[in-house]
């Protein structure tokens, strides 16, 4: 068998350990990397301009109180979940740990849950995992 | 003395040139634009493939498992009847061949609708089996071999037969080393072809998605990892190719002399 031949069998039997190795643990890779967040719904009152969110879902950056909303796509093999930035105006608490906030952003809210916590730090628009 | 320019054959030698850059451009540019994704060079396509879109593998397999049965089967099924269209005389030989010719003549389309039914009658729609038995039978396949068959001596044939009266192992020790080079080739020709099966799939087992191979779902990839999809699902074949061109060459030789 020529070298070149033996080369080219390597390569092909490399790229189909590769395949394997993706196609058992491609679901587990994706994880790595990524904040894993614990994630709630806030709530919209009927007629309110504002909404409703656990206290512990804000952050603050100097002034700013902001705090992350998730977007999930259905992506060709899983639910991919974008967390979006938003500031936020704080217009109280109640003794349950709820916060009444009014946004900021004119943007249109990506969807109804945020972020509460998360093992990372996370940056607008990074893709994250759920706990 | 200066030897003159042979114009005739420079102008070949350009024409071979400009053919082979029209048909590996597209091959190239695919592999190159699979490691560009939003405007930046790098592993993310690969990346968004493999891990955030990691379940087109499956079709993948699919793919790999479709072509490697049809190859073998196609190639076990062709030659003993290669052989047999050669150099057995059976009553109505040249007639039933004359029905392969014409069979491997039809495009596709037109033998669909009873392939269709006769899958359809053995309840194998929408199965694995359906894909595989709607491509091994094979006329050209049939055809290669008898082509190449037909370039064995008899008089070999006729030494093996002072020793054995057995068609099976004149067969397996006469024939069969015989036609290396045109297994080889049929083998990727075949592999390459199975590899890329759409109609099939649209036709034979539409309803059935999980089983589907990689070339009939290629197209429902998120159009971001398209290249990168492209180049995986060409490496395999290419890379056969590779392996095998030198079988393929002397193939092609053996069946210009012979056909």
């Amino acid at each position: 068998m020529g070298r070149q031949k033996i080369i080219y069998i390597s390569f092909l039997v490399f790229i189909f350990a590769v395949l394997v190795i993706f196609t058992n643990f491609g679901k587990e890779l994706y994880g790595i990397g990524k904040p894993a967040v614990t994630i709630t719904r806030a709530r919209f009152p009927n007629d309110a301009d504002f909404f409703i969110a656990p206290a512990s879902a804000l952050q603050t950056d100097g002034e700013i109180i902001y705090l992350f909303f998730v977007k999930a796509e259905s992506g060709y093999s899983r639910q991919i979940l974008t967390a979006h930035r938003f500031e936020v105006i704080l217009l109280g608490t109640d003794f349950e740990g709820l916060a009444r906030l009014k946004k900021i952003s004119p943007d249109k809210l990506p969807g109804d849950t945020v972020i509460t916590s998360a093992d990372k730090e996370i940056k607008d628009g990074e893709r994250v995992v759920l706990k | 003395m200066k030897k003159p320019i042979d114009v005739k054959k420079a102008a070949l030698d350009a024409a071979v040139l400009l053919a082979g850059f029209v048909f590996a451009a597209p091959v190239a540019a695919t592999f190159a634009m699979s490691f560009v994704y939003g405007g930046k060079i790098g592993m993310t396509q690969y990346y968004e493939l493999m891990i955030t879109n990691y379940t087109f593998l499956r079709y993948f397999w699919n793919s790999l498992f479709y072509a490697c049965v049809i190859t073998v089967c196609t190639v076990a099924l062709s030659l003993p009847l290669g052989f047999i269209f050669s150099k057995v005389s059976i009553p109505g030989r040249d007639i039933i061949f004359f029905v392969f010719i014409i069979v491997m003549m039809l495009p596709f389309h037109s033998t669909l609708l009873p392939i269709y039914i006769q899958l359809d009658s053995f309840g194998l729609l929408n199965t694995r089996a359906a894909l595989v038995l709607s491509f091994v039978f094979a006329p050209y396949a049939v055809f290669l071999f008898r082509q190449f068959a037909k370039s064995i001596p008899d008089n070999f044939i006729d030494i093996a037969l002072m020793d054995t009266s057995s068609p099976l192992k004149i067969y397996v020790a006469v024939i069969i080393p015989h036609m290396r080079s045109a297994v080889a080739a049929l083998a990727v020709i075949t592999f390459c072809e199975s590899w890329n099966m759409v109609e099939q799939v649209i036709f034979f087992a539409a309803k059935n998605n999980p089983i589907h191979p990689l070339s009939a779902e290629i197209a429902n990839l998120p159009e971001g990892v398209g290249f990168s999809a492209a180049a995986v699902y060409m490496l395999p074949a290419l890379l056969l190719f590779f392996i095998f061109k030198e079988a393929i060459a002397s193939s092609m030789e053996r069946f210009r002399w012979h056909g």
